[in-house]
């Protein structure tokens, strides 16, 4: 049975040593995820699904004219990652619950901020992995110059505080009654820093480059991330926990 | 209940109460006119006093939920959902008077300041927050998941307000005329109605939440009381 | 304009203080009658 396979590869790789069996668990926690989704690639398609959809309606929901067309895409393509992203941690961690891959994770004997570690790891690369395809799409469509460092780095570091509080907080709207209207309720208000923070560092998409603009709201970025992701590793097992 | 927290109680009503005239007076009466915004300036006073008290009500809640995590106890769990509840009114005010204010100032309903924005996210949170706890059915749950939100949403607001606070000179186009809601340059005669509004409020929401405190104490006494009965009668 | 923008704001204020407070008594009052409720069940298995 699955769990039973789950328990026995982390029992394996969580009995290493100290500092190798650290990141090894979590290693194992992100390996099945991926491997599970490479079979299955449900979560994925879905939600690469759902952004596509989401940035053409917004074309037709919002006339784009071209001088505008910069500044309100950064905005769309944020939004995009948003929604798509609470698909994915939505689902991502409702299978775990369902299936009580949860339960057999919970009984490995590993710590649980690795459990949230994995986890974390594991959505941020299924929200990477639609970027990937979705950023393009919007220099595709929009003619916006996404595809430069600065710009990539900001999606990036918006993404991983997004993932961290995600997995967090969508591990609480598991256990609630409207577990898929809890998420963007809870999520939403919380990313507001970041979003602000992303959206601000993101000038030089219309502006061109000024590192006094940048760095500032990069740093502010990083800090939340950090934190965020400190509070989420440390407080991961009270909310996992029976 | 004990003979006393109904006195402490009975105390701070008054008290509240008390200052509550005083504090009117001193803001309606004896304070001075101020010379650009003329009467509608005296929002201010009780508006500030508010969003003190309601962030400080947030910090309340991260102990509180520190407590519940450390602890396990119900205690603490009632004592953040209250300062959390007045929190919550408290910011409620300062929106609503913020809104005012700012319609009297700058003629437009809302801006983007440091203060307002901060209040909005932390409305929001809040607000979720509640929304949360009554959709989680264990009660040991619930006080975990209120805890860690708690401290997430402490985050979320200071993070909103310092970023940006700090960072407003860059793009100071999009923040507007904020001077009186950043606090800067207040003249002597407006100090003793401020500090004044300021403490009144902190003795206000000290009140509220006793009482709610209280409030949630004899529920769940109740609560434990009735599973208790129903058992003996069984 | 100036007095009304004012008076509004004072009004807000404590409008939302006395609903507070009222819901808190609402409450007050919904526990005090469960209290009752508890009392003469006590009073019932005392009795048998």
């Amino acid at each position: 049975m699955r769990s039973e396979r789950e328990r026995e590869t982390l029992a394996g790789s969580g009995s290493g040593r100290a500092a190798g069996g650290f990141s090894r668990s979590a290693g194992a926690i992100i390996w099945k995820d991926l491997v599970a989704e490479l079979r299955s690639k449900e979560l994925v398609s879905a939600m690469l699904v759902f952004a596509v959809i989401v940035v053409v309606v917004f074309n037709f929901a919002v006339e784009l004219r071209l001088e505008l067309a910069r500044q309100t895409a950064i905005g769309f393509l944020w939004i995009t990652i948003l929604f798509a992203g609470m698909l994915g941690l939505n689902r991502s961690l409702a299978r775990e619950k369902d299936r009580g891959c949860l339960d057999g994770l919970l009984l490995a004997p590993m710590s649980r901020g690795m459990i949230f570690v994995g986890k974390m790891v594991g959505n941020l690369v299924f929200i990477v992995a639609v970027e990937i395809v979705v950023v393009p799409l919007f220099v595709f469509l929009f003619a916006v110059p996404f595809l430069q460092p600065g710009f990539l780095l900001v999606i990036l570091l918006g993404t991983v505080g997004f993932a961290g509080v995600g997995t967090l907080l969508s591990a609480m709207a598991v256990h609630t009654r409207a577990r898929d209207v809890m998420l963007p309720i809870i999520l939403l208000p919380v990313t507001i820093p970041l979003v602000l923070a992303a959206v601000r560092a993101s000038r030089m998409v219309v502006d061109g480059w000024a590192a006094l603009e940048f760095w500032p709201w990069a740093g502010i970025m990083i800090a939340y991330d950090v934190i965020m992701i400190t509070i989420s590793y440390l407080t991961f097992d009270f909310i996992v926990e029976e | 209940m004990n003979e006393r927290e109904a006195q402490v109680l009975t105390v701070l009503n008054w008290l509240s109460l008390a200052m509550m005239a005083v504090a009117i007076y001193l803001v309606f009466l004896a304070a001075p006119t101020e010379v650009t915004m003329g009467l509608s300036q005296r929002i201010f006073y009780f508006h500030v006093g508010s969003g003190w008290v309601g962030a400080a009500a947030l910090f309340v809640a991260v102990v509180a939920g520190l407590g519940v995590l450390r602890t396990g106890r119900r205690s603490w769990d009632r004592l953040a959902q209250s300062s959390i509840a007045v929190g919550l009114v408290f910011i409620t005010m300062i929106i609503v008077t913020g809104s005012i204010w700012a319609k009297a100032a700058w003629n437009t309903w809302w801006t983007w300041s440091p203060r307002l924005t901060s209040a909005a996210v932390m409305w929001l949170v809040y607000v979720a927050y509640f929304m949360l706890r009554s959709a989680v059915e264990d009660p040991g749950k619930r006080a975990r998941f209120a805890a860690v939100y708690g401290m997430v949403g402490f985050v979320t607001v200071l993070g909103t307000f310092l970023s940006i606070r700090l960072l407003a000179d860059i793009h100071p186009t999009v923040f507007g005329a904020g001077a009186a809601d950043t606090g800067g340059g207040l003249a002597s005669g407006m100090h003793p109605p401020f500090f004044f509004s300021l403490a009144t409020f902190s003795v206000l929401g000290v009140t509220l939440m006793w009482h709610s405190v209280r409030l949630a104490r004899l529920a769940d006494e109740i609560e434990e009381l009735r599973i208790r009965l129903v058992l003996r009668g069984r | 304009m100036d007095l009304s923008y004012m008076m509004a704001g004072y009004l807000i204020i404590w409008m939302l203080a006395f609903g507070f407070i009222l819901s808190m008594w609402q409450k007050s009052r919904r526990l005090e009658r469960d209290l009752e409720a508890v009392r003469s069940l006590v009073e019932q298995l005392d009795q048998e």
